[in-house]
């Protein structure tokens, strides 16, 4: 007799993972974020105060180049994510000139897809911008130089869904308690807006 | 998996594929499986000794990847809303070599139900990282373990039954 469990377990082994890119993009992306990040939460922020749901859009990053928001864009082929292409790729950046023509290897065990390799070609970069050295190794808004270390947006009278999109674009992971509608309104949210806390800490938010 | 020690590329190339099929299992939909979860890894390298040093990174990585595949859902029906159009909730195929049945029963869970039960059973997580990977108490993993199973039995039976025998199909109602 085969039970549940059993069956479900069998759909781990019958379910064929779908290809991931290597382990070299997969860092670059977060270099790439930090990058993005440096130049782009004000008008996130604003942009998710909107809620406005269009397709990417460009926004003028402090260096002046111009950063697609992946999240913006319609994100139901799945690939909106691998598309953002810094104008001035690396154009400021003496110790990672290459990103963008490198293949990712992969010293893993490989998907049996077989796309080790980003699928979608990034279209390059389109000429050096006026690149300030090191902006790769800089601190995103955070306080002190520490990149874990973010300041807590006020997202206090937005929606639950503006509120929760907010505090995850810089790398918060949230928690509703009372009413998690996405139309509900924050009321309550700690820790406090304006204080510090670390990347990947539970930010709780009461909807009401 | 315990990373403390390893590198994030090691850890990355022994996690990953379980992390998107069970993804993928929950959200039905691979193309928002593999972005969601390739998202979840890069934010864990951005801050990889914190998470290395976590009881289970793994768990940490399942927890942002299911956030974000939600956030890329509400997002979709935001622009389907604006711009009147029916999105589907969930690509209705299963992949090849799974069975239909088992696939329909599990899309058709309750969304909480789904994730418990294919991150106990598919991912293989214990209990406890099931309830951390999901922001809940034990309790209410356990709770939602128990009637997601239930409601499996009724769809599926109790059991496989033998090649011969036909299966009888509840209706899928509570």
């Amino acid at each position: 007799m085969t039970t549940i469990e059993d069956r479900l377990r069998d759909l781990a082994r019958a379910v064929t993972p779908p290809p991931l890119p290597g382990a070299n993009a997969v860092m670059l992306r977060a270099r790439q974020r930090r990058r993005r990040r440096r130049g782009g939460i004000t008008a996130l922020l604003v942009v998710a105060g909107t809620g406005a749901g269009v397709a990417s859009r460009g926004l003028r990053s402090d260096d002046g180049d111009t950063v697609r928001i992946a999240p913006l864009s319609p994100a139901d082929d799945g690939s909106g994510g691998w598309e953002e292409v810094p104008s001035g790729g690396g154009s400021g950046d003496p110790g990672d000139p290459g990103a963008w023509e490198e293949v990712p290897s992969d010293g893993g065990s490989g998907s049996p897809g077989g796309s080790e390799v980003w699928d979608e070609a990034p279209s390059g970069p389109t000429g050096p911008a006026d690149g300030s050295p090191g902006q790769w190794d800089e601190a995103p808004a955070t306080t002190g130089g520490d990149v874990d270390t973010v300041v807590v947006p006020d997202v206090m009278g937005l929606t639950v869904a503006e509120g929760r999109y907010a505090l995850e674009e810089v790398g918060f992971l949230v928690q509703v308690d009372g009413n998690d509608d996405d139309s509900a309104r924050v009321v309550g949210q700690d820790p406090a807006p304006g204080t510090t806390a670390t990347v990947g800490a539970v930010v709780s938010l009461r909807g009401a | 998996m315990e990373a403390e020690g390893i590198d994030f590329s090691t850890w990355y190339a022994s996690e990953r594929d379980g992390v998107v099929r069970s993804l993928l299992v929950i959200g039905g939909d691979p193309d928002g499986a593999r972005d969601a979860v390739a998202e979840a890894f890069s934010r864990a390298y951005e801050r990889w000794p914190r998470v290395a040093a976590m009881g289970s990174p793994t768990g940490w990585v399942y927890r942002v990847a299911l956030n974000e595949i939600r956030r890329r859902e509400r997002r979709r029906r935001i622009e389907a809303r604006l711009l009147q159009r029916r999105t589907e909730p969930r690509s209705a195929a299963p992949p090849p070599d799974v069975d239909p049945e088992l696939w329909g029963a599990v899309a058709a869970l309750p969304r909480r139900e789904r994730e418990v039960v294919v991150l106990r059973y598919v991912a293989d997580l214990r209990e406890r990282e099931v309830a951390a990977a999901l922001g809940i108490s034990e309790g209410a993993a356990s709770a939602a373990l128990v009637a997601a199973r239930r409601r499996l039995a009724r769809t599926l039976g109790p059991a496989t039954p033998p090649p011969t025998t036909p299966v009888t199909r509840e209706a899928a109602a509570p």
